[in-house]
């Protein structure tokens, strides 16, 4: 006879009120060990919210959650007390503290009275197990957003006897190759009995690891439906759009034929360290061409960063020579990078952009180059009247101008600093990352946006981890390849598995 | 119009909090066996009830609002200078010095303006060093300041015991009397037209903190540094141009002191006059045009504290726990927000 199992979490048509705004209404969700739970939805759809509720961050302003069947009124400690681990999107990390310190301080209180070797044997344990390669003596301010990712990650297991992991957009902070690794984790971690609670917005990953998958649309599921009963990328695109857009794989027809291959930001040799005096990058060539969008692949926390650093003059090379239109611009300030047109859009605009307290309009004015003044000020009223002309703004859907940027999330902050930099029209645009952690269709807009700004004449160096989106959108690719930059490829004549090899290849 | 109401509502919340504070001070007068309305009464008709209470009020203000607007350029910058104390103490010393070795034979029209200049100097010598010290070497600005704060009264005092000491002192330790036609003209008696420096500087800061594309930078980089990094603003050079010109403020205010009340350096010129502007800013929230009206209110509690021990026998020392009361309840009020 089957053994009929219990759900460790049921809620019973709960619902979350924020003002007259209703983030989630009538969820009905059981969670069950030994499953990968995939929670899909747009952006704004109530994923993250609905977690929060689980994990007892919100309290839910209708129905029930019962925990093993009895009704519970979540809080955080009650929910690890339950078992329920939560990794956030903004990892709950102090980047002064090392990994071990980190996870010291997150185990409960009797755990904690243990040998430092005994837990750093732990945390080994638990490393090689789920095969988390993490240093407990790092320091976490020296880690990129994946290692820091694992850190939480095994954070979470430490804290107690976890039966159910809510991951929030884990792979948004990773490559294609750690995301790989990422998702088999996720399939020991099942099958060693855990009930995985997934949000993210890439539908190849869902599809390729979930049991069952769950579709939120405007606060409502939608759907849900089991491996078993069946689901398919088209499937779920419907679901989750609504049926209404269909991802458009390649942009060739939109693209504008340059005859001249005019060199406007051209690096050799570059030479790059971290902040730790680590070198990145070793002689490496790069050519940056109008009209032409560069694909920058590679690993996180290879040296992505510090090459863009140096390309905007914010750190400077140790060796090597950068000019923009023949004119040497090595060991130049920022200020003479922007203006000779060089755009940043940078990975973490909350940290480099974002002034607490300042209204979205006045972050536009950030660089001010393009910037109209009124007697001994800049002239507001026509910065508000640009932006909402823009074609750009309309595209993203940018919140009121006049709301606090600092305040909203990250992907209403990301798409405000896309819209600045592409509103300067620059000759060369650096993005990074710009659509981690959209959703399908404001990903298509923002490619949309660097396609036309090529067409326009930009030379852009396209960074992401989406190797799919890559090929999509670019002119050319260059891998991060050792401690090197690769030749260019075609995009159409190089899969992803070899680009993938080039990635974990090199002498690095 | 949300954001009129808004400000209504901050005002009321600023005037509640105030009543807390009273209120919480009069338990503490009533333990000390004293009426609180008595007490309170009297510090209202005492100094604001006549002509020359409000005098006093005004001149006691006038440093303050001038280190609180020195306060707040610095904080917009993302720094916190805490040494308007030592930058006042400094201007007054190069001002007494111009005035009493070079400046004795300049007419007022020519020899007040290069006395401030003097003063100015003097403060943003204190304050560029501080700067320095921040943007080149990476030191804490509030502690540096604060450490400076007591170099410079120990410099004045090292000034005013030696060279600069009046000869006919009788070996008191005071500078000469500066020249009478080195005295800022009166706006009224006993009240110099420092309180219309003060008040003007406040606006102009206001207004250039608000609406100007310097001060829009400066905000930038107080709110983010990073984002003003990446916006290619240069965050050095416009952290040392803050506190110079915070220093600059602040050794007017010196200059204020000498040329508007004391008429010469003492050890004890400007005491405590840099930390109580830094309350105001900071009771101000860094807002230049409020400071005044915090300025004001410190004032008049610093003068109406020596009311309370001439009239009631307790020290004056005990005002100045109603103005932590009056701090710790609009801080309190902020962190309502």
């Amino acid at each position: 006879m089957e053994k009929i199992v219990h759900p460790i979490i049921k809620t019973e048509s709960i619902g979350i009120k924020f003002g007259d705004f209703e983030a989630n209404k009538n969820i009905n969700l059981n969670v069950y060990p030994g499953q990968i739970h995939a929670i899909v939805g747009e952006n704004g759809a109530g994923k993250s919210t609905l977690m929060k509720m689980l994990y007892g961050v919100y309290k839910p302003t209708s129905g029930r959650i019962r925990i093993d069947g009895i009704e519970m009124n979540m809080t955080p400690t009650l929910a690890i007390s339950s078992g329920i681990g939560m990794v956030f999107q903004d990892f709950r990390l102090i980047p002064a503290f090392t990994v071990l310190e980190n996870i010291l301080m997150a185990m409960p209180e009797k755990e904690r009275k243990v040998s430092k070797e005994e837990i750093s044997n732990k945390i080994r344990d638990i490393s090689s197990r789920y095969k988390i390669t993490i240093d407990p003596e790092m320091l976490v301010a020296n880690m990129d957003l994946g290692q820091r990712q694992r850190v939480e990650i095994v954070k979470v297991l430490m804290m107690g006897k976890m039966r159910v992991l809510i991951f929030d957009e884990p792979t948004s902070v990773l490559t294609q190759e750690e995301a790989k690794e990422f998702l088999g984790m996720l399939r020991s971690l099942r099958n060693d009995g855990y009930a995985v609670l997934l949000i993210t917005h890439k539908l190849k990953e869902i599809l390729a690891c979930s049991d069952v998958i769950t579709v939120l649309r405007r606060g409502e599921i939608v759907a849900s439906q089991t491996k078993d009963e069946g689901f398919d990328q088209e499937w779920l695109i419907n679901r989750i759009m609504g049926g209404e857009i269909k991802i458009q794989n390649n942009y060739d027809s939109m693209k504008k034929k340059f005859d001249d291959r005019l060199s406007i930001l051209k690096c050799i040799g570059l030479q790059i360290k971290n902040d730790d005096g680590l070198t990145m990058l070793h002689n490496a060539d790069l050519n940056l061409v109008r009209g032409e969008i560069t694909g920058l692949a590679g690993i996180s926390g290879k040296g992505q960063r510090e090459l863009l650093d140096v390309l905007f003059g914010y750190r400077h090379a140790s060796a090597g020579v950068i000019s923009i239109c023949n004119e040497v611009m090595t060991n130049k300030s920022v200020n003479d990078y922007i203006k000779s047109g060089v755009a940043l859009i940078s990975e973490d605009p909350k940290r480099d952009n974002v002034v607490p307290g300042m209204k979205i309009y006045e972050h536009m004015a950030l660089e001010t180059e393009n910037v109209k003044y009124k007697k001994i000020g800049i002239d507001w009223d026509q910065m508000i009247e640009n932006i909402k002309a823009s074609e750009v703004s309309e595209q993203l859907k940018l919140p009121e101008v006049h709301r606090v940027l600092g305040t909203l999330s990250g992907g209403n902050m990301q798409r405000c600093m896309i819209a600045r930099n592409v509103m300067r029209k620059p000759k060369v645009l650096l993005a990074s990352y710009p659509s981690r952690g959209l959703d399908v269709g404001m990903v298509e807009e923002v490619h949309k946006i660097l396609v036309s700004l090529r067409n326009d004449g930009c030379a852009i160096l396209f960074v992401s981890e989406d190797l799919e989106e890559l090929l999509a959108v670019s002119d050319t690719i260059v891998v991060m390849t050792g401690t090197t930059l690769s030749q260019k490829y075609n995009p159409k004549k190089v899969s992803i598995a070899e680009i993938g090899e080039l990635m974990v290849g090199g002498n690095g | 119009m949300i954001k009129k109401l808004k400000g209504t509502k901050d005002i009321l919340m600023t005037f509640v909090s105030l009543l807390v504070a009273v209120l919480v001070y009069g338990i503490f007068l009533i333990i000390s066996g004293v009426n609180p309305l008595d007490i309170y009464s009297q510090m209202i008709t005492q100094t604001l009830g006549n002509g020359y209470g409000i005098g006093q009020v005004i001149v006691k203000s006038t440093p303050f609002i001038l280190v609180a607007v020195a306060t707040t350029i610095s904080a917009k910058a993302g720094l916190v200078n805490v040494g308007g104390e030592g930058q006042l103490v400094l201007g007054a010393l190069t001002s007494t010095i111009a005035a009493v070795f070079l400046l004795d034979g300049f007419p007022s029209f020519i020899g007040i303006p290069l006395m401030a200049v003097a003063g100015m100097l003097g403060g943003m010598f204190w304050s560029g060093l501080a700067g320095v010290m921040r943007v080149c070497w990476n030191m804490n600005e509030t502690l540096t300041t604060v450490i400076m704060n007591y170099i410079a009264y120990d410099i004045v005092a090292y000034a005013v015991y030696g060279r600069l000491k009046d000869p006919e002192s009788f070996n008191w330790p005071m500078s000469p009397k500066i020249g009478a036609q080195l005295k800022l003209p009166e706006i009224y008696p006993g009240v110099s037209i420092g309180i219309i420096i003060a008040v003007v500087i406040s606006l102009t800061t206001w207004f250039i903190l608000s609406k100007s594309t310097g001060g829009y930078k400066l905000r930038v980089i107080g709110g983010n540094v990073e984002a003003a990094r990446h916006a290619g603003i240069p965050v050095a050079a416009t952290q040392i141009k803050a506190f110079l010109i915070s220093g600059a403020i602040s050794g007017l205010a010196g200059m204020i002191e000498i040329a508007g009340v004391e008429g010469r350096l003492r050890t004890t010129t400007g005491t405590n006059y840099g930390y109580y502007g830094f309350l105001a800013a900071w009771m101000a929230w860094n807002n230049p045009l409020a400071a005044i009206f915090t300025a004001l209110l410190i004032g008049f509690l610093s003068v109406s504290g020596n009311v309370v021990e001439i009239s009631s026998g307790l020290p004056s020392s005990c005002t100045k726990i109603l103005m932590a009361i009056i701090l710790l309840s609009i801080l309190w009020k902020g962190k309502k927000k």
